[in-house]
């Protein structure tokens, strides 16, 4: 066997086929899942156990490093918190209470630990959730790099939102601009920080956003993810394979800031492979795509745009085709490996 | 080969120079005769390789033009496509009306 | 107000009308080729244009029978095995390597002491660093005071930045592992050897130190049209245009279409740097093997600055280079643009841009991972 790599961890194909070697194959189908409700035999966003009166119970779980723990736009703590939230929205449940797991390193200044737990304090509290565990552990000086904290994200969803149910016809819409938060920890933490930059994280928890979607609309919504690690690339590849279509999106639509794609050209990188922390992607009927960037508009997130729509696939593959700004076509891949600049 | 990045050149320090790429300035390192702010320069790797011509910028745009309008000449494309051409070229060789 | 960055964007890239303008015609030149020759192959020498090509998916704008190629444009891909080899062991006895993205995942033709690349140096605790540019690598060697070796890979244009920081000062840990590499050569011996080009692409990057006029060779000895390309969709488009309308009229000579950035003679100040700091000597390509004058060496005063002879490595023979690619790998074939990615049963099987096997599915810029990536069309 070989050894970890830093690829295995960054979200792209290679996390996909250890998780698949590891986990997923060593597995018998029956522990992957309780009756009724979504495992790992379809890795989505969350998991759901059924509540026997047509509700689900919807639980999540992620372990949170970044380096720098305080980037701009935000901090570990708050990434923490927003992130487990919006994977249980991402299911289509409704947050109520989280647990958290924290581990700091021996030597950590307890000042920072209070601004990081103040941040993820404040994210659950302005969205209504309750922190109702957790634990507390130091580990030993160089043994550990500065925190790890992991939480776990509780919910209740009316009905489940699973990206395989994802149909031809459907359209893709994306709530805002993208590759804000990867641009911006890339920034700060490869040393590719420009001498003067508007990057930023745009970490935030999307409850505001998605509750009034799914109240409205949530019949009508097939899929939904938050395009965090791997990106847009990543989202739009899983909902291809696991919907069994092909997704086609227009580049041209898509939002993205100039600060970000020149930050973006300058290293090579692409903006669709870098991850966003409060940016939903949905795939909705398309009788209803109009309507709800609109209602994502009235809710304040005026970048929501119809990207593009979901086709039936041609041949076995089940591809992401990027019709590019010029009038072209090409193939979307999922990210692969360590995100890298390039010079040529 | 050899990514290369516009920007548009900030300050002047030697053969050193901040460069604006658009939201994002960097200092990188010149090779280029006589740079002032306010060029318009092509950036590799950390280096200015090359000015950019605001006066040629719109080159090859105009071949391509000349182009349309001899083979429209010739009957060989149609006039609709030169008359689309006609309004692209309205728009974007004044320079007013960026 | 008047913005060239933006101008570029809107008008090169992101123009769909004038797309669809210089599409057709383009579509009338290619009829008046079509009824002399049914297929036309152009060839591009940088990888850069490959990826242009690919990333705004110009193939799928081209008529059928016009065929765009890439030649051997990619300084990783044609990065002789040893010198992985010599940066990796570096790295793995802590003298601090680094190297720009591109190379971090290059493959050796075999493993040195367990890796065989730096990514994978890096994770066994070797000692590498990516770096955006040379000035981020000199900067933190001055602050470490460690022993430090910058795998210096390029064509022409990344060339003077490395000329240019030698003529000043470096701190004293500072060495390189040269493997720089000029693209004339090359584009001469794949034109000679291979056959079967109509028109040339030439690199505009490069173009910008050496000059226009340094692709005569190919109109005048070989009777190529070539063109000077930028690196916008639309740059690329029209020096199609340009090859056809050549090819229509019979006759061959060296157009700048990249007049915005690139002049006859080039960047004279560049030229001079490299060459008081380097001799052009032969040099091996991977995959194609030795080619006359084809790349840089250090002068004997910058001696102290080569890595290979700080720390003692010998520069290969050319017999000693014929291992250079691992038993299967077609990369040299698809580097001379004989082959395409598909025709290499490796391909996406054996060879995939995650376990890169031959060299060509690593870098961005490899004409296989690229294939990979965006594409077979």
């Amino acid at each position: 066997m070989g050894k970890i790599t830093l690829a295995h961890g960054s979200g792209g194909k290679e996390m996909n086929e250890i998780l698949e070697k590891m986990i997923f194959k060593r597995l018998p189908d029956w522990m992957k899942l309780v009756d009724g409700g979504l495992g790992i035999d379809f890795p989505d966003d969350a998991a759901a156990i059924p509540l026997g009166d047509g509700r689900y119970f919807v639980v999540t779980i992620d372990s949170y490093t970044v380096d720098p723990i305080f980037f701009p736009g935000g901090n570990i703590g708050k990434l923490a918190a927003s992130g487990t939230i919006n994977d249980v929205l991402m299911l289509g449940g409704n947050p109520v209470a989280a647990l958290d797991s924290i581990v700091v390193e021996e030597g950590f200044e307890e000042d920072l630990l209070k601004e990081i737990l103040d941040s993820m304090f404040e994210v659950f509290k302005s969205n209504g959730v309750k922190l109702i565990g957790g634990d507390f552990k130091v580990m030993p000086r160089g043994q550990l790099d500065k925190i790890v904290i992991t939480t776990v994200g509780l919910g209740i969803a009316e009905h489940l939102i699973v990206d395989k149910n994802l149909k031809p016809g459907d359209k893709v819409i994306v709530s805002g601009k993208i590759a804000e938060h990867g641009a911006a920890i890339y920034a700060a933490q490869k040393g590719f920080m420009p001498e003067e930059s508007e990057l930023r994280s745009d970490v935030k928890p999307l409850k505001d956003l998605i509750i009034p979607l799914v109240e409205k609309y949530g019949k009508y919504i097939s899929a939904a993810s938050d395009p965090t690690r791997g990106g847009l690339a990543m989202v739009l590849n899983s909902w291809a394979s696991a919907s069994g279509t092909m997704i086609v999106i227009d580049e041209e639509k898509v939002p993205l800031r100039d600060a970000v794609k020149n930050y973006c050209e300058l290293l090579g990188l692409d903006p669709f492979v870098l991850a966003s922390e409060g940016v939903a992607v949905l795939g909705v009927k398309e009788k209803v795509a109009k309507e709800v960037v609109e209602e994502m508009n009235s809710l304040g997130y005026t970048d929501a745009e119809i990207v593009g729509e979901v086709k039936e696939k041609e041949g076995d593959a089940s591809l992401v085709i990027v019709k590019t700004r010029i009038g072209g076509y090409r193939i979307l891949e999922p990210p692969l490996g360590e995100i890298v600049p390039r010079i040529c | 080969m050899c990514w290369g990045v516009y920007g548009k050149v900030l300050e002047v320090h030697g053969e050193r120079a901040y460069v604006d790429f658009g939201g994002v300035v960097e200092e990188v390192v010149s090779v280029v005769d006589e740079l002032v702010p306010g060029d318009y320069v092509v950036v590799h790797a950390g280096m200015i390789i090359s000015k950019l011509s605001e006066e040629e910028f719109l080159g090859s745009f105009k071949y391509i033009y000349e182009m349309a309008k001899k083979l429209v000449e010739n009957g060989e494309l149609s006039k609709r496509e030169l008359e689309k051409m006609d309004e692209v070229v309205k728009r974007w060789t004044t320079k007013d009306r960026w | 107000m008047f913005d060239l960055k933006v101008a570029t964007d809107k008008l090169f890239r992101g123009n769909r009308d004038l797309a669809s303008n210089v599409v057709k015609i383009l579509e009338v030149l290619w009829g008046k080729v079509r009824k002399k020759i049914d297929k036309v192959k152009i060839m591009n020498f940088c990888g850069t244009h490959e990826w242009t090509t690919t990333h705004h998916g110009l193939r799928s704008l081209l008529p059928e029978g016009l065929e765009l190629v890439a030649g051997p444009g990619c300084p990783v891909c044609i990065t002789p095995s040893y010198y992985v080899e010599v940066a990796i062991k570096l790295a793995l006895e802590n003298v601090k390597v680094y190297t720009y993205g591109d190379a971090y995942k290059l493959p050796a033709v075999k493993k040195v002491d367990g890796a065989k690349s730096l990514a994978e140096a890096k994770s066994l605790g070797g000692n590498v660093s990516v770096v955006y540019s040379l000035l981020d690598a000199v900067k933190d060697a001055r602050e470490s005071k460690r022993e430090s070796a910058f795998f210096a890979i390029g064509f022409e244009t990344t060339y003077p930045i490395y000329a240019s920081t030698i003529l000043k000062n470096l701190p004293e840990n500072f060495t390189f592992i040269i493997c720089g590499r000029l693209t004339p050569p090359a584009a001469e011996y794949v034109v000679k050897n291979v056959g079967g080009i109509d028109g040339v692409i030439a690199p505009g990057h490069v173009s910008t130190i050496i000059g226009g006029k340094s692709w005569k060779f190919l109109a005048e000895n070989y009777n190529i049209p070539t063109v000077v390309s930028g690196f916008e969709p639309m740059d690329v488009l029209i020096s199609v245009v340009e090859i056809l309308r050549q090819i229509s009229e019979s006759r061959a000579e060296v157009v700048i279409e990249y007049t915005r950035a690139v002049s006859w003679e080039g960047n004279v100040l560049a030229k001079k740097m490299i060459l008081d700091v380097f001799d052009v000597c032969d040099a091996t390509w991977r995959g194609i093997g030795l080619i006359p004058s084809s790349g840089y060496r250090l002068k004997e005063k910058y001696m102290n600055l080569d890595a290979f002879n700080v720390y003692g490595f010998k520069e290969p023979n050319s017999k000693e280079w014929s291992s250079d690619l691992l038993p299967g790998c077609r990369c040299g074939e698809v580097i001379l643009g004989k082959i395409k990615p598909i025709d290499c049963p490796l391909f996406l099987k054996k060879c995939t841009p995650s376990a890169p096997y031959g060299p060509c599915m690593v870098s961005l810029e490899g004409t296989c991972s690229i294939w990979a990536r965006f594409g077979r069309r």
